[in-house]
């Protein structure tokens, strides 16, 4: 049965806290009464609106057709996949079983249904904290009030975690929507990184509305992967929060290969003495793709760090848009902020847009931003063809190069080794031209 | 910052230095509010043919459906009461021809710009701009005798019909924006030129104007056509004296360089601080030609511009580099419009921005190069300097490529005045104001020097009065 977004069930679990169920009231409310973004947004400027229209979606709950084991079979990429959650359309397939020693020293790494039964009090403190600040209240807010799984990991204080954990993202089904919520928090002195992977089983339509915090306590370190590899025809929501606290680091990765549309926002907010982020994102797009992303370094206290890199190789008729912005706030003097944006032009029909921002209300600041818009260089060609490489694996080449450079930013060859390999198949796929 | 109360004074201006007013007897006064009365009124003034009273009414019409661009813009604009000004107001003296008919409050006028009057004879076709209407106007003679037509906008409508309608409004049409709709329905004064074929301007024509009625508007229109192979430079420069309330200030300037001409349009402004300088400038450039705005903004207590270039022609070339220096209580909107619209075009946007006391700076450009063009190049940087620690800086640039045959580059920069620098200076004996001073002059050098002689040297002036009565 097809349904439009207003019409969306309710999907809650009448014995979850009162707080959670009133939240989703709430945002349910705030959801119908807020209008859609519309051209004088300046936060949609360049986006492109027509999209934004879901008359026909299907509540996924509906869609029933799996081959679990298929979808747990193919959901491994690390350490024969342990440590890991598989969803599909918003429902948990498998978990594995978690070290006894980890839990003992009280890791948490569970679906989001479960945390809310077990550790509802600690959820409730770091919870949808943070308001969307890129100009995405109504979806936003539908996310909020509709959402029904994801996963909530909490690294316990002084616990530092060696090995990547893992979440698979499913979704099946013409028309399915799902709201996948995901809360990481690192606390006083603990490490972790996370991988997560989202992908179409089928080539359908489908809509991904999903919101992720991250927030680092004091001294710690949280790394965050987010990969999407869905359908061609799927549109994609995604807005991450980013805390940053004193002395803590925080890196926010994405790459983007599928979806008709997608828009990503990235907020990093600088909260405490020496607290630095770094947001890195690689895209791919190719036909007649559009990703929007749009960026935040909000700097809120003094002595703060923050680095931004988003490459995008646009392949045919595929539009990008990076709107990115820096602010300092009044206090936050001795801030190091830097935001660079490249789009590498692979055809004579993309289109590449970009919004570089500044707002800066403190001195003793050193902020940049640099946003270039070029075609592969004739003389790196003319190197690699001079040495009997023909041109069209020289391009191809060259451009790999260019969105790897951002991957090695991860620091962490397991995770390069992942995301690599992703790449390598859609150039693979997208061919040499 | 220990030292900001002695920076906030080294920075402040000496305003008082332009701060003059005159009692002038108005004689013919549109009185205060825009409605289609006063549009007729301004057209009856000025004995104008139906076609520009048709184009002013228009005007009106698309003045009031449009709304404030608020939604981008400083909100600051909802403070401008539109039924408090005074749209017209003409001293009604036909253009004078010879330097000893000018009135002499307007001599010393000059006289308190601090230029020489030697040096303003010896500038080529001075055009001082006195309220509404070009009070003064001295074409020299040898610039008339190479066919130069250098007139005011009524009299270009009415007299140069032939040259100047047939771009009027054309490279700004009416609805292009709100402030370009209202001067398009109130405009007088303004210069028109044209530059036939092949005729190289030596002098740079020079217009200075003010504002000198309380709540006044002044709505200047400036249409420049250089034809084939020309070349022109002209410069505007401006003080206003000081007023208790909001003084709005809306131009429209439109340049049409054709095929290898070149424009070059320079500006120096130091509007006092109640002034709303919403000013909108466009520059069309044909094959091979190349248009340049060199601006540097000062005071005012709002100012939007945003100079912009339409390179249609193969091979055309825009160009925009700007200063500005935002005080307490002043807001520098400024920017950049580059709109590649023909193969290997190629545009150039350097601005600088100087953040003083609470003063905040706002760089927004926009760059558009459109599908199935070859070789199109643009190359933007933006700097900004904080002065103390309330300042503020904002850049908002957007860039648009279609198709892998282009390249673009934007950068922008924060600093501050390093510590260091201050320090290395006191030691050599400056006092805290001077190296103040020299750094912020050492900031904004290069673009100095891209301003003709005259102007560089009161450019600096300005900046030096700055930092001058400082407590050291």
């Amino acid at each position: 049965m097809s349904l439009s977004l207003s019409d969306l069930p309710n999907p809650v679990n009448e014995d979850s806290p009162k707080w959670y169920i009133d939240s989703r009231q709430l945002a349910w409310q705030k959801f119908l009464e807020s209008p859609w973004p519309s051209r004088k947004d300046e936060d949609w400027r360049f986006a492109n609106l027509k999209k934004l229209s879901y008359e026909n979606v299907r509540d996924s709950e509906q869609i029933v057709n799996f081959d679990y084991n298929k979808y747990v079979s193919n959901s491994i990429s690390l350490n024969n996949g342990n440590d890991r959650l598989v969803f599909n359309n918003d429902k948990l397939l498998f978990q594995s079983n978690l070290d006894d020693e980890l839990l003992s020293k009280g890791l948490i790494f569970k679906p989001l249904s479960r945390a809310l039964a077990e550790d509802a009090d600690l959820l409730k403190n770091y919870f949808m904290k943070e308001d969307p600040k890129l100009g995405s209240e109504k979806l936003f807010n539908l996310h909020q009030a509709r959402q029904r799984e994801g996963y909530f990991i909490y690294v316990p204080e002084g616990l530092v975690l060696k090995s990547p954990l893992e979440v698979f993202h499913w979704v099946s089904g013409e028309d399915a929507v799902i709201f996948p919520y995901t809360l990481i928090v690192t606390a006083a002195g603990s490490s972790v990184t996370v991988a997560e992977y989202l992908a179409s089983s089928d080539d359908e339509f489908g809509l991904t509305c999903g919101v992720s915090d991250l927030i680092a306590e004091e001294d710690s370190e949280l790394t965050y992967v987010r990969t999407q590899n869905l359908s061609e025809k799927a549109h994609s929501f995604h807005i991450s929060n980013v805390s940053a606290h004193s002395n803590s680091n925080i890196k926010n990765f994405s790459l983007n290969l599928g979806c008709d549309w997608l828009r990503q926002e990235s907020v990093s907010r600088l909260l405490g003495e020496k607290a630095h982020s770094e947001m890195i994102s690689v895209n791919v797009p190719e036909n007649n793709q559009e990703f929007d992303m749009r960026t935040m370094q909000l700097h809120e206290h003094a002595n703060t760090s923050s680095d931004l890199l988003y490459k995008n190789a646009l392949y045919d008729k595929s539009k990008t848009t990076f709107a990115g912005m820096i602010k300092v706030e009044n206090e936050a003097h001795f801030t190091d902020a830097y935001q660079t944006c490249r789009n590498l032009l692979m055809s004579d029909e993309c289109e590449a847009n970009s919004l570089p921002g500044l707002e800066i209300k403190a001195d003793q600041v050193k902020c940049s931003h640099g946003s270039t818009s070029n075609p592969v260089a004739e003389e790196e060609l003319f190197y690699l063809m001079s040495r009997g490489i023909e041109e069209a694996v020289s391009r191809q080449l060259v451009t790999f190069g260019f969105v790897k450079d951002a991957v090695d930013r991860l620091k962490n060859p397991q995770l390069e080794e992942v995301v690599l390999g992703k790449l390598e198949r859609r150039f693979k796929k997208i061919g040499l031209r | 910052m220990k030292t900001e109360t002695k920076t906030d004074k080294s920075i402040e201006i000496d305003r008082e230095e332009s701060n003059f007013h005159f009692d002038v007897d108005y004689k013919h006064d549109a009185g205060r509010g825009l409605d289609e009365e006063t549009i007729d009124f301004i057209s009856n003034v000025k004995k104008e043919d139906q076609w520009i009273r048709e184009f002013r009414q228009r005007a009106l019409k698309v003045f009031n459906k449009k709304e404030m661009p608020t939604h981008w813009a400083s909100k600051d604009l909802n403070s401008i009461n539109f039924d408090e000004i005074r749209y017209y107001l003409s001293a009604g003296e036909a253009p004078k021809r010879s330097w000893e008919d000018v009135p002499d409050e307007m001599k010393e006028t000059f006289e308190r710009l601090g230029i020489p009057e030697k040096e303003r004879k010896f500038l080529a076709g001075v055009e001082a701009q006195f309220d509404s209407e070009a009070a003064y106007s001295n074409v020299k003679d040898a610039v008339s005798e190479q066919g130069v037509i250098f007139v005011n906008s009524s009299e270009g409508l009415a007299e140069h019909a032939d040259i100047f309608k047939k771009w009027f409004g054309k490279v700004i049409p009416t609805g292009d924006n709100k402030f370009s709709a209202l001067n398009s329905a109130v405009f007088s004064g303004g210069s028109f030129i044209y530059v036939p074929p092949g005729v190289k301007v030596k002098h740079p024509l020079q217009a200075y104007f003010r504002i000198n009625a309380e709540q006044f508007g002044q709505f200047e229109r400036t249409l420049i056509i250089v034809d084939e192979g020309a070349e022109l430079t002209y410069m505007e420069g401006c003080t206003a004296p000081k007023f208790e309330t909001n003084t709005l200030h809306s131009a429209v300037v439109e340049l049409v360089a054709m095929k290898n001409a070149k424009i070059q349009y320079i500006t120096v402004q130091n509007w006092s601080a109640n002034v709303f300088n919403l000013v909108t400038k466009r520059g069309l450039a044909h094959e091979g030609a190349e248009v340049r705005w060199i601006d540097c903004n000062i005071g005012s207590r709002l100012t939007m511009k945003y100079p912009g270039v339409i390179m249609k022609g193969e091979g055309a070339r825009g160009e925009v580099i700007s200063i500005a220096l935002a005080n307490d209580g002043q807001h520098q909107d400024t920017g950049a419009k580059m709109i590649h619209a023909a193969d290997n075009t190629s545009s150039n946007v350097v601005s600088k921005s100087i953040s003083v006391g609470e003063g905040r700076s706002t760089y927004r450009g926009h760059v558009h190069i459109p599908k199935h063009l070859k070789g199109c190049k643009n190359n933007t940087e933006c700097d900004a300097l904080l002065i103390n620690s309330k300042s503020r800086t904002d850049t908002y640039p957007a860039v648009t490529v279609r198709g892998n045959q282009h390249s673009t580059q934007h950068e922008a920069s924060v600093s501050q005045v390093s510590e260091e620098q201050i320090f290395y200076m006191k030691q050599r004996g400056l006092s805290e104001a001077e190296a103040m001073s020299l750094s912020v002059n050492g900031f904004v050098n290069d673009l100095v020097r891209e301003f003709p002689m005259e102007y560089s040297v009161e450019l600096k002036r300005l900046i030096d009065l700055e930092m001058e009565g400082s407590v050291g």
